[in-house]
């Protein structure tokens, strides 16, 4: 029932990148590791932590000016907006918390997530959940459910 | 010179909206929350805010903005990663004059905020 959700998040984070001019493309595996991590958990429908991991040339390379890790933060809370905002079109509904961000050597997921090559280097997305009891996914998506990235609604 | 109170716990947000609406003409104050907004909404012509923030979010800080008679007509643009409907009414029904779901189009969030002080 859920096996579209990786495929969602990985939708949803070359988007997001591509939403600030970095393309990604997917690839099968690491070839490098990433230098900065921002991770944010989530409660409601689907009880996890989405991780998104980079080098400091591709966070700076979607916004030149403050700090890697403050943004990195904020692109990790862009992203789960974004799967957030797509799980609603299948009337699965998440609650997300405030994101960290962690700098590190050898940042490496252990299993599953996805691989994209940037021309600023790999960036890694991963999304580790539990179904809620009762959490059902929707096959048909609703795209009236939910406003969409970009949108501005004046009233 | 038109006063725009920036609310995002995020500085790169604040730094990336202050940019693009100080090149439009506007002066720009930061808060980093909604308690703080409440602190510094003094004098705004308008109030940019984010939804989802550490202290007080952005739609508890609408609805006591506008719960006082001195701020009741200060407009309020919601600036967020939410898209639920569910919260866009209630924003709405708390006086927000629009919504805008990020990332943003800096001549689009311009646009709204000449629309919106006009």
């Amino acid at each position: 029932m859920f096996d579209s959700i990786p495929k969602v998040v990985g939708d949803c984070c070359a988007d997001l990148f591509a939403a600030y001019a970095l393309p990604l493309e997917r690839v099968g595996e690491a070839s490098n590791r990433p230098e900065v991590c921002a991770v944010l958990g989530t409660t409601g429908d689907l009880q996890g932590t989405a991780i998104l991991a980079t080098t400091i040339a591709c966070v700076n390379a979607t916004n030149p000016v403050g700090d890697s890790r403050g943004w990195i933060s904020e692109l990790v809370n862009q992203l789960v907006g974004r799967i957030k905002n797509e799980l609603l079109r299948h009337r699965i509904e998440i609650v997300i918390s405030t994101p960290v961000a962690l700098r590190g050597d050898r940042l490496a997921p252990v299993g599953g997530g996805e691989v994209f090559r940037s021309p600023a280097g790999e960036v890694h997305v991963w999304f580790d959940f539990e179904p809620a009891e009762g959490a059902a996914w929707q096959d048909t998506a609703d795209d009236t459910a939910v406003a969409s990235e970009g949108d501005v609604l004046l009233f | 010179m038109k006063k725009v109170l920036v609310v995002d716990d995020s500085a790169t947000v604040r730094q990336q909206v202050g940019t693009a609406l100080v090149q439009a003409g506007f002066q720009v104050v930061e808060a980093v929350d909604g308690l703080d907004a409440l602190d510094k909404v003094s004098g705004a012509a308008m109030v940019i805010c984010d939804v989802n923030m550490p202290r007080m979010n952005g739609l508890e800080m609408i609805e006591r903005m506008h719960a006082d008679p001195a701020y009741t007509s200060v407009p309020v643009l919601m600036l967020t990663t939410e898209g639920q409907p569910a919260l866009i009414q209630r924003a709405k029904k708390a006086g927000a004059k629009g919504w805008v779901v990020k990332p943003f189009k800096a001549d689009l969030l311009v646009a709204a905020v000449k629309k919106i002080t006009a």
